[in-house]
C-alpha cells in the first residue's frame, strides 16, 4: 500500500494559459480593491457593484436576479468594456440568490390571497 | 528590467511583506510563482480540471485579503496550501449545495475526472482517496500528493502532527479495504 500511495505523487495536467491569465488577473484586481483602490478599472468596478446592490435592493424584475452570478458579471463588463474578471459580484454568505431577494420574491412564493385583498 | 530581476530573485516571505506594504508588482511576482502550485493542489483535491481551474481562481481572489492573515512565520507554501485547502473545501460545499442549479445552467456537461494523464491503478486509487472522508483526504492529498511533510501537512490542515499521523494511518486502513473491494 506504501508503494501504491508513493505513486498519488505523479503529474497533474499543466494549467491552461487563459485560465492562469485569467486567474492572475483577477487576483491582482481583488489586490487593487484591497490595498491600492486606486487603478482606474477597480475603481469602476466598486461603483458597478455598488449600483448593482442598489439594483438588488428595490422589488423590480425580481426573476432577473436568479440568474449566476457569472452570468450578471459578463453582461456588467460587456457593457463597460472590462475584462470579466474585473467583476468580483458577491452573495453576502447567501445561497447564490442575492440574500433570498430571488426565493422571496418568486411567483411560487406569493404571499396569501387574503394579504392582496384591499382593506375595507 | 533590473527591478524585475530583483524582485524575481527575492524569497516567498520577502515577495509577501512587500505586498502587504502595497507593492503590487510583488504581488503578482508571488502569484505568477505559485499559480501552478495552487491548480496543482486543487486539481488533487477534485479530480476536475474546471474545477480545479475555479478553486485556483478562487484563491487568486482570496490571496490578497487572506494575506493580511499570514503570520510572517513559517513557509509560505505552507500557509498557502491551507488557502487552497480551504477554497476546495468550500468550493465542495457550495457545489454540494447548488449542484442541481449549476448543472442546470451550465453550457457544458459536467466531465468525468480526467484520467489522461493518469494510469488506470493510480486514477483507481485516487477515485477511492475521493472516497475518503475530508480530512483523511486532506491527509492523503498533502503527504503522498504533495510530498509534504507530517508537520507541514498539520500546519495547512490546523491541527497537531499527532493528528496528521492518525489520520495517514486511517486513510490508509479505508484506503486497503476500499481497493480489497473494488478487486473482489
Amino acid at each position: 500500500m506504501t508503494d501504491d500511495l508513493d505513486r498519488l505523487r505523479g503529474d497533474v495536467p499543466a494549467p491552461h494559459p487563459a485560465a492562469r491569465a485569467a486567474a492572475i488577473g483577477a487576483g491582482l484586481g481583488a489586490y487593487d480593491q484591497e490595498y491600492t483602490k486606486q487603478t482606474q478599472g477597480s475603481a469602476r468596478a466598486t461603483r458597478l457593484s455598488n449600483v448593482l446592490q442598489i439594483i438588488r435592493s428595490k422589488p423590480v424584475v425580481p426573476h432577473l436576479f436568479s440568474i449566476p452570478r457569472a452570468a450578471i458579471a459578463t453582461l456588467l463588463a460587456a457593457t463597460v468594456a472590462l475584462p470579466v474578471t474585473q467583476f468580483v459580484i458577491s452573495d453576502g454568505g447567501n445561497r447564490g440568490n442575492f440574500g433570498g431577494f430571488a426565493r422571496r420574491w418568486s411567483p411560487s412564493r406569493r404571499p396569501p390571497r387574503h394579504r392582496l385583498t384591499p382593506p375595507p | 528590467m533590473r527591478v524585475v530581476v530583483e524582485i524575481k530573485s527575492l524569497s516567498d516571505a520577502e515577495l509577501a511583506g512587500r505586498a502587504l506594504d502595497g507593492d503590487r508588482t510583488a504581488f503578482a511576482c508571488l502569484l505568477d510563482r505559485h499559480y501552478d502550485l495552487f491548480e496543482r493542489a486543487a486539481y488533487r483535491c477534485s479530480g476536475r480540471r474546471d474545477e480545479a481551474e475555479d478553486v485556483t481562481q478562487d484563491v487568486c481572489l482570496r490571496l490578497p485579503k487572506a494575506l493580511r492573515s499570514w503570520s510572517r512565520e513559517g513557509q509560505f507554501e505552507t500557509w498557502a496550501y491551507k488557502v487552497v485547502l480551504n477554497a476546495a473545501r468550500d468550493h465542495g460545499r457550495k457545489r454540494a449545495r447548488d449542484g442541481r442549479l449549476k448543472d442546470a445552467w451550465a453550457a457544458e456537461p459536467p466531465q468525468d475526472p480526467d484520467t489522461s494523464s493518469e494510469d488506470a491503478a493510480v486514477a483507481r486509487l485516487w477515485a477511492a482517496v475521493r472516497h475518503l472522508p475530508p480530512k483523511q483526504r486532506m491527509a492523503v492529498t498533502l503527504v503522498y500528493g504533495e510530498g509534504l511533510s507530517h508537520a507541514d501537512t498539520a500546519a495547512a490542515m490546523d491541527c497537531a502532527e499527532a493528528t496528521v499521523s492518525y489520520h495517514v494511518h486511517a486513510a490508509r486502513t479505508r484506503l486497503r479495504t476500499l481497493m480489497e473491494e473494488e478487486a473482489a
